[in-house]
């Protein structure tokens, strides 16, 4: 057993160390939820610290959370070999540098991989487990890696994501939230949209893009743009859009999850997204929310419409959305699965450690 | 005169479109002109008939130089970072031109002895980054095909919006808002798509508009004539434009256009004149205020007469390309040395066709001909 294993074995699962790494710290689901799995891996008792390449802005996210290193002030060398880390967990696109920095700090601990978006899989990475965010990107990605890629879904803040009562007058609030400027999130399906519902609905449009995308001059004028929110001010989003019976639109080309449609689904805020990639695994179709064919263009996403506000509907898709949301995407169970990864992939290193901390595993 | 043109892509695009344009007119004046592209994105019909066309990969950039004893190399802005290290492999003594074909795009590390920008606003954008003067070369149109017919068709006005949906700077969202809008009821959407195979936007037009995809450059005229005849217009959303052939290619059909006041579209669009500029900031209110003035007593008609009459004695391809071989010829002259005997460049060849012909063996088998010669 070398050093590095004899440390983890004898400090025990409470001392475990984590560090994720990220590419931007920016504004997007991939940050969101890096955030809501370290906040829950502290709840149970784990401790994470977190690393960016670049800062594109988003440190709220992690504010008061734990540690986060930039790479423009901290060498990924240095917050390796300071860190005394038992697992880095690391998104996919980061590999090279991450490889190198493995290299020459000798790194001994596991490392983990998760794959955040649709077909995208670097191998040079020397992972003990590959994971992925839903089943669909799994699947292209397989052929890739030899084990199992392993599914951890995304996971939902319950704590805070979570239905209100309130009600709101005026016209139902159709909300739209991601990066305008991402062409996979084709906000130009939103805008066609929104003009062509402009007098029964009026709509609220979050951009998390890094410079403003100028969009407002093609909304109708009853919308709201809110650029770079952040993440503590969503929850009150979704519920003003299921206080005013709306529900959250989304016109992407690819998802590998939608974090978004979860935690608007957790507020109880009915969805309407394309049935593509990773969306299927995320929304109850018919239940918690409806899916339509991108093919079908704005003839489906009226479809869909039409289904969630046929007479009584609407409060019962409600409803059925937030226990969803509870029931199959918590960041608790995400929490949980991932640990299962952690335990494996450091099995896969002859490490026998039991991760669970104490007092939370059973 | 012997002109290599290097351009990145071969698509769909405007500056394929003024490549050919000037190649046509360049071997109709006696010069021969070739071209050597980066990317294959399937447009290499728009230089049917004009000269030689290269693909990097089956070809190289460095031996086409080598063995093509071209007197000017004449490199599209986007191609340059590609070409500086071919160049400098082939020993190239000829004269180098660089045209940039966008609002703020140069490229430093090109050894070049003119540089063109294509509107003053690109060539104020660049003009920091290069000691001599940039000179400004307006896009040209082959006037023999793009002229107005006089007449009306029965048919709906025609809002018209051309170029790649897939490029973000074309804003293609603009056109989806306008067209679901209900703000223009008279009116039908035309969407001619020029994006590359696989990179379509998805169709968010409303279901009585069309979109044509990949429209053959020379069905564009009888296009812009069907849009006049219509008593339509061409809609331009861009946030960024450097000399659009599209709006210079629509004006010489007797086609109106209204386009936002950005990048070089004030220099070809004479707001008031041969179409209206909106602000961008204003979108969609801007666009209705455009549409108003250019539907209010003759405007129309009268935009439409000068659109075309403008085009054709301000943006011939001929001008285009008289311009151009002045430039040429002062590259030449100014160029500090002759061109490499024939001898070393025999000599030079030998060997790089040994590098290449090595490197493909190891590589991959050699790839199936291509349709290089036509």
């Amino acid at each position: 057993m070398d050093a590095a294993v004899a440390s983890t074995a004898s400090r025990g699962s409470k001392d475990l160390r984590i560090l994720h790494i990220g590419t931007g710290l920016g504004y997007g689901g991939v940050q969101v939820l890096m955030a809501t799995l370290i906040r829950e891996q502290q709840k149970m008792g784990l401790d994470a610290e977190a690393f960016f390449f670049t800062d594109r802005g988003g440190f709220d996210y992690f504010r008061s959370l734990c540690p986060i290193h930039i790479g423009s002030e901290s060498s990924l060398d240095d917050v390796i070999s300071k860190g005394r880390f038992d697992i880095i967990h690391t998104v996919t696109y980061v590999a090279e540098e991450l490889s190198a920095s493995i290299r020459r700090t000798g790194f001994r601990g596991a490392v983990v991989v998760t794959t955040h978006q649709f077909g995208e899989y670097e191998r040079s990475l020397a992972a003990d487990c590959v994971t992925a965010v839903s089943a669909a990107v799994a699947a292209s990605i397989q052929d890739r890696y030899a084990s199992e890629v392993r599914v951890v879904r995304n996971g939902v803040d319950t704590s805070r994501f979570h239905p209100m009562e309130s009600g709101l007058a005026g016209k139902p609030i159709i909300g739209w939230v991601g990066r305008c400027a991402d062409p996979i999130k084709d906000f130009d399906g939103f805008l066609a949209f929104a003009n062509a519902m402009s007098g029964s609905f009026a709509f609220e449009v979050v951009d998390g893009s890094a410079t403003d995308f100028e969009v407002a001059g093609w909304l109708p004028p009853e919308t709201a743009v809110r650029r770079k929110l952040p993440w503590d001010e969503m929850p009150e989003v979704y519920r003003r859009l299921r206080a005013s019976q709306g529900f959250l639109l989304s016109t992407s080309r690819s998802e590998a999850a939608g974090l978004n449609l979860i935690e608007a689904q957790a507020c109880g805020c009915p969805v309407i997204a394309p049935a593509i990639d990773g969306i299927p695994e995320y929304v109850a179709r018919g239940a918690s929310g409806f899916l339509y064919d991108r093919d079908d263009g704005l003839e489906g996403i009226r479809a869909a419409v039409d289904l969630l506000y046929a007479p009584g509907r609407y409060e019962e898709v409600s409803r059925a959305a937030a226990e969803y949301a509870a029931r199959k995407h918590p960041a608790e169970k995400m929490c949980a699965e991932y640990l299962g990864i952690y335990e494996e992939a450091l099995q896969r290193r002859g490490k026998h450690a039991t991760l669970a901390p104490r007092g939370s595993r059973h | 005169m012997r002109v290599l043109h290097v351009n990145l892509v071969c698509g769909h695009g405007g500056v394929e479109t003024v490549l050919a344009t000037l190649m046509r007119e360049q071997r109709e004046s006696g010069m021969a002109a070739d071209i050597f592209c980066f990317i294959d994105r399937g447009g290499a019909a728009n230089y049917d008939g004009l000269g030689k066309i290269w693909f990097a990969g089956p070809d190289s950039l460095t031996m086409t130089i080598l063995e093509g004893k071209y007197d000017i190399v004449h490199v599209v802005t986007y191609a340059a970072h590609s070409t500086v290290g071919c160049l400098r492999k082939s020993l190239f003594r000829g004269g180098v031109v660089v045209t940039s074909h966008g609002v703020g795009a140069y490229e430093d590390a090109l050894r070049s002895d003119a540089v063109v920008a294509v509107s003053n606003a690109v060539a104020e954008s660049i003009q920091g980054r290069y000691a001599r003067p940039v000179r400004v070369i307006y896009n040209g149109i082959d006037t023999r095909l793009f002229f107005a017919a006089p007449g009306r068709s029965d048919e709906k006005p025609i809002i018209a919006w051309v170029g790649r949906g897939s490029d973000p700077y074309k804003d293609v969202g603009g056109l989806f808002a306008l067209a679901n809008s209900g703000a223009l009821p008279g009116f039908q959407f035309v969407m001619v798509d020029g994006s590359s195979e696989g990179e379509e936007p998805a169709n968010w037009l409303p279901p009585e508009s069309s979109v044509i995809r990949r429209m053959p450059w020379k069905e564009m005229p009888d296009f812009y004539r069907r849009v006049a005849a219509s008593g339509g217009f061409l809609l331009s959303t861009s946030r960024s434009e450097a000399c659009p052939m599209n709006m210079l290619e629509a004006q010489a059909c007797g086609c109106p256009v209204i386009a936002p006041k950005i990048g070089g579209i004030p220099e070809v669009v004479i707001d008031g004149s041969t179409g209206r500029l909106y602000e961008r900031a204003s979108g969609m209110s801007g666009i209705l205020d455009a549409v108003s003035w250019l539907y209010s007593g003759d405007n129309y008609d009268r935009a439409s007469r000068t659109a075309a009459d403008k085009a054709a004695s301000d943006y011939s391809a001929k001008r285009m390309c008289e311009q151009y071989t002045e430039v040429y010829a002062e590259a030449l002259k100014s160029h500090r040395a002759g061109a490499l005997d024939k001898a070393a460049r025999r000599v030079l060849s030998t060997v790089m066709s040994s590098v290449y012909a090595g490197r493909r063996l190891v590589r991959r088998p050699k790839p199936p001909a291509r349709g290089t010669a036509t």
